[in-house]
Parts: structure tokens; C-alpha cells; sequence
């Protein structure tokens, strides 16, 4: 009952802040001089990123936490981390190609920020393969995917670090000197989404986890059954 | 104008499918609470015929 209360209020104040976020970045933020409307795109963009990377680092520390702990609560918050993360991943990889066609006429192109991240998204994608090969025995499923989640998560500060390693076309939109955005407004916009988006990946993973719960919960139901 | 026209698209486009997302995780928060319940029942039945056995 108490956790459904605090989910129930979680996901009111994730419907308010998307409101203000949607009516902010459409009423109150401007134009881009050169891209016009379409760089709102941006704010979903860079709220997916930042919500991806969340997800995937509780993921690894839930991954780390299941390898010394073995319990298999936390591989089930390493997995909703995953999925959750692998979903705003693909997020920053369609809104990030859509973007890319209007400011640099085309879909994809071999960037560092965009290697990495396409890795990235693969990295995960074959995580939940191993853990599918290993879908008969749960205990092997876990480790499998806890030591994949340590070794796929290496990625993460690659991608977010490539612009500044490599030469990049991407935007730094977070430099030494702070966030490169000369408008306040658009400023407000871009945390208004990211907060929305962070307040998202936690209701989604939440989601995730209880769903988890309850397939181990009732995997172990009928393993007693058939112990009869 | 048309740049315009293209903005309220746009401002339509993203409610419509936060709008759909909301409610499809609402959807599926409501289904796992459900399941929650009915997993409860199974669980309760079981230590039940446990308790028969024993």
C-alpha cells in the first residue's frame, strides 16, 4: 500500500512536469535561429541521454551488488535498469538521427557520439540475449548478466567523453565552463524534459522491477507445485 | 505561417504520445498490481496444501 501510494504521487509529478516541460519548450522557449522549431527535438535528446546513462549505471551497480550479495533482487534491478536504459538509448538514437537530418541533411554519419552510442545500444541489446540463453537456470542467468552489465557499462563514459577525445560534429552541450545554451529560456526547457524524462525511466524501471518480482515470485509458486 | 502550422504540429505530435505513454504504463502498473494479488492467492494456496501435507 505504501509503495503504490509513492508510485501513485511519483507519476503525478511526472504528468506535471512534462506539462510545464511540453508548454515551456512550445510556448516560452524560442526558435533556434537556424534550425527553427525542429531543434526542440533536442530537449527529448538530450533528457533520453542523461535518463539512459542513469539507468544503465544503476543497472552495473545492481550488477555489482548482485555479485557479492547474490541476491536475486538486485539482478532484477540490474535487468529493469537495462531495459530501461536500452529503451531511452533507442530514444537518443531516433531523436538524434531525426535531428541529424535537418542540421546536417542526413540520417546517420560515422561520429565518434554516434559510434559509441550505436555500440552502446548493441552492447545491450546482446545482454539480453545472454540473459535469454540462459533463461533455464536463474541463478546462471544472473551472473551471466551481471558480469556482462560490468563489462557493457565500460561504454557509457566512452560515449559520453567521445566528443571531447575525438573529433567530433556533435554538440557540446555540457563543456568545462558549463552548459553551452545562450537562451535562459531554452535552458529551462532542456532541464524541464530532463527531469521529466529521469522521473519517467524511474516509473518505467520501477515497472520493470515489480514485473520481475513477480515472474520469480511465481516461477517459485510452481516450482512447489511440482514438488508435490 | 507555415512555420507556424509546423510548430503547433509538432507541440500536438509530443503530447499525443506522452499522452499514449502515460497511459500505457498506467495500463501496465494497474495489470501488475493485479497480478500482484492473484500471484498472493497462489502463493497463499500453496503453503496451504503445505500445511495439508505436513
Amino acid at each position: 500500500m505504501r509503495y503504490s501510494q509513492t508510485l501513485s504521487n511519483l507519476r503525478w509529478i511526472l504528468f506535471a512536469v512534462f506539462v510545464v516541460a511540453l508548454l515551456w519548450s512550445f510556448v516560452v522557449s524560442p526558435d533556434d535561429a537556424i534550425l527553427k522549431s525542429s531543434q526542440r527535438i533536442f530537449y527529448i535528446h538530450f533528457g533520453s541521454a542523461i535518463a539512459c546513462f542513469i539507468a544503465f549505471a544503476i543497472g552495473w551497480a545492481a550488477a555489482i551488488a548482485y555479485l557479492v550479495k547474490r541476491n536475486l533482487g538486485w539482478d532484477r534491478l540490474s535487468a529493469a535498469g537495462a531495459e530501461v536504459g536500452l529503451v531511452f538509448a533507442t530514444c537518443v538514437l531516433v531523436s538524434g538521427s531525426i535531428w541529424a537530418r535537418v542540421a546536417w541533411n542526413t540520417w546517420w554519419t560515422w561520429d565518434p557520439r554516434l559510434v559509441t552510442t550505436a555500440v552502446l545500444w548493441f552492447l545491450y541489446v546482446a545482454y539480453f540475449v545472454l540473459r535469454a540463453f540462459f533463461a533455464e537456470d536463474r541463478r546462471r542467468q544472473a551472473v551471466a548478466g551481471a558480469l556482462f552489465s560490468l563489462f557493457a557499462f565500460l561504454d557509457v563514459p566512452v560515449v559520453f567523453f567521445s566528443v571531447n577525445w575525438w573529433t567530433s560534429i556533435h554538440p557540446k552541450v555540457i563543456t568545462e565552463s558549463g552548459i553551452n545554451i545562450s537562451s535562459p529560456a531554452m535552458v529551462t526547457a532542456m532541464m524541464l524534459f530532463l527531469v521529466a524524462m529521469i522521473l519517467l525511466a524511474a516509473d518505467l524501471m520501477w515497472l520493470r522491477w515489480r514485473q520481475h518480482t513477480l515472474a520469480d515470485r511465481l516461477e517459485a509458486a510452481r516450482a512447489e507445485l511440482r514438488s508435490y | 505561417m507555415s512555420e507556424q502550422i509546423a510548430l503547433w504540429f509538432l507541440f500536438f505530435a509530443y503530447t499525443a504520445v506522452f499522452v499514449i505513454l502515460f497511459l500505457v504504463v498506467g495500463r501496465l502498473h494497474s495489470r501488475a498490481s493485479r497480478l500482484e494479488k492473484e500471484v498472493e492467492h497462489l502463493e497463499a494456496a500453496v503453503s496451504e496444501e503445505e500445511k495439508k501435507k505436513a
